[in-house]
């Protein structure tokens, strides 16, 4: 579903070039769900923007659904590629691209000044469907997330949990083939944590959509996902089944996010 | 009770004076305040868009409106009425009167609007913008839909502070022959020496004030959902 070749950022920065992600490849299955574990720092979040194209990568090759959204060869990789080296969006097919993949943040990001039905309506308006079956679609996806009775309240009177509900509805009000999941329960307490996951889960199996989740926690990783990539200091060191990586931990880092800390100096 | 009495013969005395300067403040300002915010809005979206960090980053066009509103700001309200007689009176065919004001007054507060809006937008979470990219919403939807809608009740507070200060410059346009109640105050208070029509002015003024300085504040709150329980 998700096919990403080499892929490399670099940031420019005042201070010279930063770079974020370091020849990163990996693969989605379709109906997937697919953990990418690291510490804070070390490029998870660029490497999800890049999947939405919300970040520009500066090399590599990223495919989805089959269909090539980004390519940029570096010479001495241009050999084993077919033509051409270089594949862009244009801006319509970049906005259809990003309607087809569904977001949620850690910081839920719900518009303040809107109802909950107004801002699972969001997603709706943006892609121009008519009134009247954003209303049905609308009902559909609050009792998908079982916050039906919240329907006209706004962000600002919903509790932490009931926010993220309100966010995963909107991300899935276009019925999106991926649904990229950018820290999602981090601000959240263990009880909500495990409901939220539980509800990514059940929408997993029931509208076979493919997650990615990047987390920092291994938690997450164990209790919901098939497949997961462990990143540490802009590489993929690691990556499986998730019984195979996190069991048989190969690499140091991995080891270290199992006792849930990075050493000093390691 | 002298004072009192006082005053309620001033007020008959002045009764059509003080009906014709509110009135004429109240137009200009509310006529000046529609057109700097016509002109000033769009102003204030491009500089917040046209940012590096935001969503139509554009170095050149930024600096250039950066810059207009900074000076537009910086030049004493005073100065640039007298400055802008000749324009005042080729647009306007004349450069007193209370019609020929708006012409300093929307150039005054234009840049203002435009400093009003940025500065409601740049408040406006940066976690939305990128939330309503993700959804794939086009640069217009965004300002529409994330950035102006979001920071309404912010707008709203900086609308009833560009009225309080149009409602000060205009006084100034007394100075010049501009109407209005400062015109008033300077005619009769300041040539003629009569403080009390100074001081009735100055009530005036300041009721005015009073009343859209609470009016926005009240609105703001009212439609604002962040803090609703």
């Amino acid at each position: 579903m998700i096919r990403i070749r080499n892929l490399s950022k670099q940031f420019n920065m005042k201070d010279g070039p930063f770079q974020a992600l370091e020849d990163v490849s990996l693969h989605v299955e379709r109906e997937d769900i697919f953990g990418i574990i690291g510490m804070s720092g070390a490029g998870k979040s660029t490497l999800i923007r890049c999947i939405n194209l919300l970040e520009q990568p500066t090399y590599g090759e990223i495919l989805i659904d089959g269909k090539c959204v980004f390519r940029e060869l570096k010479p001495e990789d241009a050999a084993q590629y077919a033509e051409p080296n270089s594949v862009r969006l244009n801006a319509a097919e970049l906005l259809q691209l990003r309607r087809e993949i569904g977001m949620i943040f850690q910081s839920h990001n719900l518009l303040m000044q809107r109802t909950v039905e107004e801002n699972i309506a969001f997603p709706l308006e943006i892609a121009g469907v008519a009134k009247p079956k954003i209303r049905d679609r609308v009902n559909e996806l609050l009792a998908m997330v079982n916050i039906s009775e919240k329907a006209g309240s706004y962000p600002s009177q919903l509790s932490g949990g009931q926010r993220q509900r309100v966010s995963i509805a909107r991300a899935m009000a276009n019925t999106p083939k991926i649904l990229l999941c950018d820290e999602p329960t981090s601000a959240l307490d263990s009880l909500t944590t495990n409901q939220i996951l539980d509800l990514l889960w059940d929408i997993n199996q029931q509208f076979k959509v493919t997650i990615v989740m990047i987390t920092h926690e291994i938690e997450l990783v164990k209790k919901i996902c098939r497949k997961v990539a462990v990143i540490d200091n802009t590489k993929i060191v690691d990556q499986g089944e998730v019984g195979q990586v996190l069991l048989n931990p190969s690499m140091e880092i991995t080891r270290q996010l199992l006792r849930g800390r990075k050493e000093v100096g390691a | 009770m002298t004072f009192i009495t006082n005053i309620i013969d001033l007020i008959q005395e002045f009764q059509g004076l003080l009906l014709e300067a509110t009135w004429q403040t109240l137009y200009v300002v509310f006529l000046t305040t529609i057109i700097a915010y016509l002109l000033g809005t769009p102003m204030g979206i491009l500089v917040v868009i046209s940012d590096a960090k935001s969503i139509a980053p554009n170095k050149i066009l930024n600096g250039i409106l950066s810059w207009i509103i900074n000076i537009g700001r910086s030049i004493p309200f005073i100065i640039l009425l007298v400055a802008l007689i000749p324009l005042t009176r080729w647009i306007m065919g004349t450069s007193i009167g209370p019609i020929a004001m708006i012409v300093p007054l929307t150039i005054a507060a234009t840049p203002f609007v435009a400093r009003m809006i940025e500065q409601s937008l740049i408040e406006v979470d940066s976690g939305l913008i990128e939330m309503a990219q993700a959804m794939g919403a086009t640069s217009g939807q965004i300002i529409w839909k994330v950035l102006l809608a979001e920071s309404l009740p912010s707008i709203v507070r900086g609308v009833s502070i560009t009225i309080i200060n149009l409602i000060g410059y205009y006084a100034m346009a007394g100075a010049v022959g501009g109407g209005g109640l400062g015109d008033l105050a300077i005619r009769y208070g300041y040539y003629r020496n009569q403080s009390d029509v100074m001081i009735l002015t100055i009530i005036l003024l300041v009721i005015i004030v009073e009343i859209v300085q609470r009016a926005g504040n009240s609105l703001a709150v009212k439609i604002d959902k962040r803090n609703i329980q």
